[in-house]
């Protein structure tokens, strides 16, 4: 369970994150949606401890700095930073010792997954951003953690690796995990999200969770584009 | 085409007037420097030695010959930001004016290595007896041989883009020039001395100035023709200057016709390695010398790989593995042997007199050398890769304490420490006659020194990365310097109550540097625990 509480990120003047406040439960797709400086991907970094804020973030209960929430704690960056001499191969086999992962064969499954098997012996520098995204996604999830937060986790991807990353998304969530992606894409995430906060300057300007189609209700996108056409 | 480019340029120099300010007061201080060159030498400066002047004068030109030379062949039609890509060369420009725009940014770094020549005006006045003319005549030459140097290698690299074959051969002319010029100005000073042991008892003037005014330094392209013109303007020598001036104005031509007849093409590798401009300028951004982005361009996937390192050790591991895949000795910094042999060139010409046999003049040399290593060292260990850390979340995401990651990135670097503190105590022990005691305790100064620049190249990043890079390196070199002080000063001191001499101010030095490192490596934990990633 991932759990925001009044959380308040500043730079200088300008607040990026304005007393925040939300909870995504385990087994649920969380979607932090919102136009480009909405102030989705500082939350997301705040959440993986990358930031310093004004609040409480917690994970499964711990706090989001303590070393225990960090070991349950998977992060997949906007931006992929990838060392450049390191092969595909080797970035999983780092993330595996560095977290203490005992040798089980998921680094061959994550790579076969995301048609990265034929390319273990290339170096970060080498890829495309397609593949370095594809990279940081394993590298993510190689150590099988119970809470995964994705920025932006779409852009560069083919449409195979966007469908497989679908397929991870539903997969974590019927194992129990808590997900959250942060997009501004809304036919990106269909109908497979349960909770949905369209983030605007910083704050949440509404929430919506998934109840199937219900007569008279706004869609999402109309949802989305009067409160963001609102406010502009 | 051009006052769209000026238009850009006003507008950069309008949103940094600070920039305006700082160049306006380097041209002041540069044309004071200029006229104090001739008062100085009039207060009792060495006496003029035209042949030590042209010998230094070459030098320089060869010096800047080559750097301007190899970049332009290296990054003339690389040299692009992504902007450059998309305005420039998409634009209603012409592909010959697209590549001087490369020139502007190696322009603006001679403008700088100019300005910090000028500066050394008394070290000019006073080992080779320069006066304002002097200082005139080589900025002037500097001019000509740097902008022949950009354009002669910025055609070659837009003319061979797609040949590699042809650059490679350019690079190995270039090195085959600068073989032969040196050593057969050696050779020649050797046999006109008559052995090698005459050559050394030259003296480090003489040397120079043997190497630098042979025929073979005179036949070094353009450098060489450029001094050769000086060389005739400053001893009334009329054949040198119209040879000189011939020569200079006929490789001019040359470019001139090549430039306007050639045509090449050069965009799509224009295009393809304005990204790693990019990465450089990322790196810069981070206090990093750019070098050391272009070396991580050379690796190549070998047998090695990561099979070692549990928790935070992995950092330890994967670090080394870089290093081995970046060069075939993982110990060795290619950055080391260019900052040493530099060392080197210093320690030669400040043991000059030494060299000779006199007495008293070893510990200046020392103190000479000594800082130019230090100073050289402040740069080459100012974070290394803990710093490009910092620029991933990995180190801030692995759930180990901070102050075990931050020791297991820094363990990675010792070998270089300790491979650089052994080559850099073998030229003193060999040049300063040291003893063995003496140099067991300069390694050890030298390798904690190395270790303390490396702490405070972290948290200097990590404390003034937002100040830009030009701050950020002189704040390091004030923290550096300070270090020095806290733990030098006092060193001195106890080491003359008791009598220690070198060994004892070296040892006691050291031993001040581990507290020191340890209050760093405290403050480097929190830098990792509570600093922010990308900020």
């Amino acid at each position: 369970m991932l759990t925001v509480n009044n959380v308040t990120k500043k730079y200088k003047n300008f607040a990026a994150n304005d007393n925040l406040s939300f909870t995504i439960n385990d087994s649920e797709i969380g979607i932090l949606l919102g136009p480009n400086g909405a102030g989705k991907s500082t939350i997301i970094k705040s959440i993986a401890g990358l930031l310093r804020y004004q609040g409480d973030i917690e994970i499964n209960g711990i706090p989001n700095k303590a070393l225990e929430a960090k070991r349950q704690l998977g992060y997949i960056p906007e931006i992929p930073a990838l060392y450049d001499t390191l092969t595909v191969e080797e970035h999983l086999e780092f993330i595996r010792r560095a977290y203490k992962v005992e040798d089980t064969g998921i680094k061959d499954k994550l790579l076969d997954r995301f048609e990265l098997s034929d390319k273990r012996k290339k170096m970060g520098k080498e890829l495309s951003k397609g593949m370095q995204q594809k990279v940081s996604i394993c590298c993510a999830l190689m150590h099988d953690p119970s809470v995964v937060i994705f920025d932006e986790p779409m852009v560069g991807l083919d449409p195979h690796a966007i469908k497989e990353l679908k397929l991870v998304f539903q997969e974590l969530k019927d194992a129990g995990k808590t997900v959250l992606i942060s997009t501004h894409m809304i036919d990106t995430i269909e109908d497979y999200w349960d909770v949905v906060h369209i983030m605007m300057h910083g704050k949440i300007a509404a929430t919506r969770h998934n109840r199937g189609h219900v007569e008279g209700e706004k869609s999402l996108e109309d949802l989305f584009f009067e409160i963001t056409e609102g406010h502009s | 085409m051009m006052s769209a480019y000026l238009y850009r340029l006003r507008r950069q120099a309008v949103k940094k007037p600070l920039f305006l300010v700082l160049g306006i007061l380097c041209f002041l201080s540069s044309v004071g420097m200029i006229a104090i060159a001739s008062l100085m030498s009039r207060d009792g400066g060495t006496a003029r030695d035209s042949s030590l002047i042209i010998a230094g004068f070459n030098a320089i030109f060869v010096v800047f010959f080559n750097y301007v030379f190899v970049t332009a062949l290296s990054q003339g039609v690389a040299g692009f930001t992504v902007a450059d890509v998309n305005f420039h060369l998409a634009g209603p420009f012409t592909s010959r004016f697209n590549l001087l725009l490369a020139a502007t940014n190696i322009f603006k770094i001679c403008l700088l290595f100019i300005w910090i020549l000028t500066c050394q005006v008394a070290l000019l006045v006073n080992t080779f007896g320069f006066r304002s003319s002097d200082m005139i005549y080589m900025i002037i030459g500097d001019f000509i041989v740097m902008g022949i140097a950009y354009f002669a290698g910025a055609f070659l690299s837009g003319w061979l883009d797609e040949k590699p074959v042809g650059k490679k051969a350019a690079y190995i002319g270039l090195a085959a020039c600068d073989l032969v010029f040196i050593g057969g100005g050696a050779v020649s000073a050797i046999i006109k001395a008559g052995s090698f042991e005459a050559f050394r008892a030259m003296g480090g003037k003489a040397i120079v100035s043997h190497i630098f005014n042979s025929v073979w330094a005179k036949a070094f392209p353009v450098a060489g023709w450029m001094d050769l013109f000086f060389d005739g303007l400053i001893n009334n020598n009329i054949v040198y200057l119209i040879i000189g001036l011939l020569l200079v104005i006929a490789i001019i031509s040359l470019l001139v016709y090549l430039f306007m007849e050639v045509d090449f093409n050069y965009y799509e590798t224009a295009i393809t390695t304005a990204e790693k401009v990019e990465d450089m300028r990322e790196a810069q951004k981070a206090g990093l010398d750019p070098d050391s982005v272009r070396i991580n361009s050379k690796a190549k996937v070998g047998s090695e790989t990561l099979t070692k390192g549990w928790g935070a050790s992995a950092f330890a591991y994967c670090h080394h593995l870089q290093n081995k895949r970046t060069g075939k000795l993982f110990f060795i910094n290619t950055q080391t042997i260019i900052y040493r042999v530099i060392t080197l060139f210093y320690l030669m010409f400040m043991s000059g007199s030494s060299f000779g046999g006199e007495e008293g003049s070893g510990m200046a040399s020392l103190s000479a050398a000594l800082t130019m290593t230090l100073m050289l060292n402040a740069v080459l260990y100012g974070g290394g890769k803990t710093v490009l850390e910092f620029n991933k979340p990995f180190l801030f995401l692995v759930p180990e304490k901070g102050s075990k990651k931050l020791l297991s990135c820094i363990l990675s670097d010792v070998p270089e420490m300790i491979f650089d503190s052994i080559i850099t105590t073998a030229m003193i022990f060999y040049f300063l006659k040291f003893s063995i005691i003496e140099s067991v305790a300069l390694f050890l100064f030298l390798l904690a020194f190395n270790y303390l620049c490396e702490l405070l190249g972290i948290c200097t990043v990590r404390l003034f990365r937002g100040m830009g890079r030009f701050l950020l390196v002189f704040m390091r070199y004030i923290l550096v310097g300070a270090a020095v002080a806290v733990t030098l000063i006092p060193a001195f001191a106890i080491s003359a109550v008791i009598n220690g001499g070198m060994v004892g101010t070296l040892l006691i030095c050291t031993v001040l540097m581990i507290p020191l490192a340890v209050i760093l490596m405290f403050l480097g934990r929190n830098i990792v625990e509570n600093m922010e990633y990308g900020s």
